[in-house]
């Protein structure tokens, strides 16, 4: 204990000794560590900001021709919040399958005729949900009535298929010159409200039904994620599908926004340990000839292991504490002016005290490891 | 011929390292400078070598006086007619033993043919030419002060200083050394050689002695 | 001592000292290339924006609508009257189309008729309009001829440019030169006086007319819709570059542009005035539609893009603000520690002048090797930074396109643009610091300097 007390003691008269080296870098040091703290804050908690920023915001969508069941299986998997929306069909486009009484119901009579292609992958979407519970004949919607199936479920609405003569259970083919579908009605449903279509069938028809050439199902995501992962997504999805882009410039020019301030969070830890590994050597440089001849004396190399991990540890801290204090300064100048731009009512940029612990230390630890390979040649050394 | 009239130079308020130093040096003359550690040799010879100022006084080399040359004068006149020996060497470690001894000559102005054989003939004169491509960190005290001397010798250089040459050798190289330099005398250099041992100033021609940065005695050997 | 020598002996002790003066050329290299790294990705990341705003800046437009009287003259819009007044706001460029109702003999009211239609006169020769169906300026593709022509065919229209306002917003402008970056008026000049015309390259070809545009300017022009003079001895004043069309904002507008004022405006049965009020930055507009966006929702119209833009120019904001308070910081703090190196450097190398100076070498070629000295240095450290950075930047291109499928663009603008700013303030300070430093020290007696 009293060894290790003299050793603290010279550890002290060597701070005292060369307190303009130790003075400057602490400066430098303290300054870089500022700088490297408020860019890592920013890196940090600007996403999780800027989120929420964007989920708020309307996205554009994706094309995806000639959709099949293995494209609804993959994506309804992705981290994204999908929507589905599908061009409408007319029935006139189907005119020559339909049998002539049905011909003569549609000419008589002026309803929506509209087949919507739309199927949902949740039930808990709003237009499942009121055809289900508007449902006054036949079965629900459920999941299972997503895969393939020689004859296809179609749920109609109620004044649709009084018009056309059709019940629960009954078989209709829909041809044209392109595509032959059957389909037989699994529910007929009341609209109550005006807002649902007048039929709908599963999504994945959507290619066999479309028969003009270019148009294709269109998807809008939503990010409800983070934006890493929702580039990621888009970025695999566009190994596979056509996505109109134009949308993603506010994502992308978000994401160059942090990836600018992470690649400059990291050069910044990188110049700030170079600076510190640097003060190191210039330290052990200068007083070569004293640790030589102090090794020369007596003093085991742990001993000066010791003192200059000490030493440098002290110096570390004390950067570490301006830089703390002067990152503090620069989040809230930050904080400030991007409250002038976005209403981001709780801001912080600061660090938590983990991440800030865990920098710290990382920092100990190489300016300790540079120290420990640091080797004492009496004789050289102290010739110099 | 070298004259020096009353020399004064001091640090600070109280510390005089010379209180009036006159003194004539002839052409061809060995004179030793002996006294104890502080009195004033060393700044003395430092002087006259113009590597360091002094606060008062003149000095005449040949009837030109140091305080009239320029710093281009005064630097040329360093390499051309003084060479200076250093007690602790002064060479540059990580230079070869040809290349610490080629700097007078480059800085001179010699081409690369002239300083070579300038440099061989001075490092034979001085028995190093067998190490020429030794670095000078790997050579021992001798071996060094030899260097030192060549280098101090290859521009011809009319007058040699040498500050202690001998103060960190052994017995047997201290005697190479002043041989050395008894030889160089023969030849027609003058010398001032700075040194503490009395047995070292008996090769010289004259011996005067410093004590609180004043002449005490002159001695005729 | 020659300079060559200098030279000679300067390198000698770049390859003698190597060793002891590693850390120092670490110390610079580092500097630089840290500075080199950073000044490159502030530049891409800065271009990168650039050209995601400017690809259509001319978006950031607010498109007012001024109803005229009976008699062609403008009535007040409180929406403009607002707009004036606010920050933000760039110049406005007012026009309108002019309506073809009387003049072709269509029951209803059109903008536009097919060019097949129109015969161009100048200077009495006659020209008939054909149609190419060969671009589409909205689409911004290639057709491939169609037997549909009324979906594809070229419309002859005609707007007016007011003589009180601007032709052209800034933001118009600066978009047609991030694009094309080429002359606007192929030839003459913008609308100035009453019956003036400008038209573009691309509707004279439709004319027939490929060449000698310049013989053009100043000759009077008139155009015929199924034997009705739409226009008549208007005068041939410019002709613009058909490329503007591609100008986001300006797809739809006529490629025959006239003067307007309110005579003509009655005359030509004109029913509104397009007002284009640009503004200067995406980051305004929010500010300003929020202001008047509850009260004028009949009066204007903007682009849709507009406020994604307004966020992408806040990010672009953010990341200028960060840049310039950060390069500060660490600029300050490079200065320091090249200051704190060049000391610790020149202290190491005292003893070394001191020798030099003893043995009769003059301060100024001492000072002239140490110059060379770091120069070389610094040329070495340069081109390794540079190396260096060019590989880093790849990396990191390769690494964000295979995570994120994004690709940042290394241009190599950027890349010299970075070198010379770094290598420049590096290599400044770096002299400026070491000759003060070290002529400070070799100005010393030489007893002082050797024992320093």
């Amino acid at each position: 204990m009293k060894k290790l007390f003299n050793l603290l003691i010279l550890a002290a008269y060597e701070f005292k000794l060369n307190k303009k080296l130790f003075a400057v870098n602490v400066v430098i040091c303290g300054m870089l560590f500022g700088v490297m703290l408020a860019m890592a804050g920013l890196a940090c908690n600007i996403p999780k900001e800027i989120q929420d920023e964007i989920l708020n915001s309307e996205f554009g969508e994706i094309q995806i021709s000639n959709i099949d069941y293995k494209d609804i299986e993959y994506i309804t998997k992705l981290p994204l919040e999908i929507e589905i929306v599908a061009y409408e069909m007319d029935w006139s486009m189907f005119e020559e399958s339909l049998n002539e009484k049905q011909k003569e119901i549609n000419a008589n009579i002026d309803i929506d005729t509209s087949l919507n292609f739309v199927y949902y992958f949740s039930d808990d979407t709003v237009e499942i949900s009121m055809i289900n519970e508007n449902l006054i004949s036949g079965e629900k919607w459920s999941k299972e009535d997503n895969e393939v199936q020689e004859i296809n479920p179609l749920w109609i609405e109620e004044s649709l298929a009084q018009s056309m003569g059709l019940n629960v259970g009954d078989l209709v083919r829909f041809s044209n010159t392109d595509c032959n579908v059957d389909f037989y009605v699994k529910g007929i449903y009341r609209d109550f409200e005006h807002s649902l279509a007048a039929s709908y069938v599963s999504v994945k028809l959507y290619g066999t039904l479309i028969c003009e050439q270019g148009k294709s199902i269109m998807i809008r995501a939503r990010c409800n994620t983070s934006p890493y992962t929702f580039l990621t997504t888009i970025h695999s999805l566009k190994k596979d599908y056509f996505i109109v882009d134009s949308w993603g410039n506010n994502i992308y020019a978000m994401f160059l926004l942090i990836a600018f301030v992470g690649i400059c969070a990291g050069l910044l830890l990188l110049i700030t340990l170079s600076v510190v590994v640097d003060f190191i050597h210039i330290y052990l440089n200068l007083r070569q000839k004293f640790w030589a001849i102090n090794k020369a004396l007596g003093l085991t190399d742990d001993n000066r292991r010791f003192i200059c991990s000490f030493i440098s540890f002290f110096v570390i801290l004390l950067s570490y504490g301006i830089g703390i204090l002067l990152s503090k300064g620069l989040s809230w100048y930050f904080t400030e002016y991007i409250k002038t731009l976005f209403d981001f009512m709780d801001l912080s940029l600061n660090l938590t005290i983990g991440q800030s612990i865990m920098i710290l230390v990382c920092s100990l630890l190489f300016g300790f490891v540079i120290l420990w390979n640091k080797k004492i040649d009496i004789n050289s050394d102290i010739k110099g | 011929m070298i004259e020096c009239y009353d020399i004064i130079k001091q640090y600070g308020k109280d510390c005089k390292a010379l209180d009036g130093i006159s003194e004539d040096i002839k052409d061809g003359e060995f004179l030793a400078i002996i006294g104890e550690s502080g009195s004033g040799k060393s700044t003395f010879l430092n002087i006259l070598g113009m590597i360091d100022t002094k606060d008062s006084g003149a000095i005449m080399f040949d009837g030109i006086n140091y305080d009239d040359l320029s710093k281009k004068e005064a630097a040329q006149f360093r390499n051309q007619k003084l060479g200076y020996i250093f007690q602790n060497f002064y060479l540059e470690p990580e230079y070869t033993v040809y290349k610490n001894v080629e700097i007078p000559l480059l800085i001179a102005g010699y081409s690369e043919k002239q300083r070579k054989v300038m440099i061989e003939n001075t490092l034979k004169k001085v028995q190093m030419k067998h190490k020429i491509n030794q670095l000078a960190k790997n050579l021992s005290g001798g071996e060094k002060q030899r260097v030192c001397i060549a280098r101090a010798l290859v521009n011809e250089p009319e007058v040699i200083l040498a500050d202690e040459p001998c103060g960190n050798l052994d017995s047997q190289n201290t005697q190479n050394i002043l041989q050395i330099l008894k030889q160089l005398n023969k030849e027609g250099k003058t010398i001032i050689m700075v040194t503490h041992s009395k047995s070292d100033a008996a090769i010289a021609d004259r011996c005067i002695t410093f004590k609180d940065g004043k002449i005490m005695n002159e001695k005729t050997v | 001592m020659k300079k060559s020598e200098c030279f000679h002996l300067a390198c000698y002790n770049l390859k003698t000292f190597k060793k002891s003066r590693k850390q120092y050329f670490i110390s610079i290299f580092m500097v630089t290339f840290f500075m080199m790294l950073f000044c490159s990705v502030s530049l891409i990341i800065r271009q990168m924006y650039n050209n995601i705003i400017y690809d259509r800046i001319s978006t950031n437009n607010i498109d007012i609508y001024l109803s005229l009287d009976l008699d062609g003259k403008e009535i007040s819009n409180e929406a403009s009257e607002l707009l004036h007044k606010m920050e933000g706001i760039e110049n406005v460029s007012l026009g309108a189309k002019y309506s073809l109702v009387n003049l072709s003999e269509t029951e209803e009211e059109c903008y536009g008729v097919n060019i097949e239609e129109v015969k161009c006169l100048i200077n009495g020769k006659e020209y008939v309009g054909e149609d190419d169906y060969s671009f589409d300026f909205t689409e911004e593709k290639s057709i491939s001829k169609r037997e549909d022509k009324e979906r594809f065919s070229v419309f002859f229209s005609v707007d007016a440019v007011d003589l009180e306002s601007a032709m052209f917003t800034e933001n118009m402008l600066k978009e047609y030169q991030y694009k094309f970056d080429s002359n606007m008026f192929l030839y003459g000049r913008e609308i100035q006086g009453e019956k003036e015309l400008v038209i573009s390259d691309y509707m004279l070809n439709r004319f027939g007319i490929y060449e000698d545009y310049d013989s053009l300017l100043n000759q009077k022009i008139s155009f015929k819709v199924n034997q009705n003079m739409v226009l008549e001895d208007y005068t041939i004043v410019g002709i613009i570059n058909s490329d503007y069309f591609r100008v986001l904002s300006e797809c739809d507008r006529s490629q025959v542009l006239i003067s307007g004022t309110s005579d003509f405006y009655s005359e030509f049965e004109v029913k509104e005035l397009i007002q284009k009020v640009g503004i200067g930055t995406f980051a305004d507009s929010e500010k300003i539609l929020d202001s008047i966006e509850t009260k004028y929702d009949d009066y204007y119209y903007v682009s849709s893009t507009i406020y994604m833009f307004g966020m992408i120019d806040k990010f672009q904001l953010i990341c200028k603000r960060v840049i310039s308070v950060f390069i500060v910081i660490i600029v300050v703090a490079m200065v320091i520690k090249l200051i704190c190196n060049v000391y610790i450097n020149r202290k190491s190398r005292a003893y070394y002048y001191g020798i030099l100076k003893a043995m009769g070498m003059e301060e100024q070629e001492i000072i002239r090797i140490c110059f060379y000295e770091l120069l070389m240095i610094l040329c070495f450290c340069m081109v390794l930074a540079v190396i260096l950075t060019f590989l880093v930047l790849k990396a990191l291109q390769y690494i964000i396109e295979q995570s994120v499928g994004y690709f940042i663009a290394v241009s190599i603008q950027e890349l010299v643009a970075a070198i010379i700013l770094t290598g420049g303030m590096v290599s400044l300070l770096m002299i400026v610091i070491s000759v003060v430093m070290n002529v400070d020290l070799i100005r010393k007696s030489i007893v002082d300097v050797i024992n320093s």
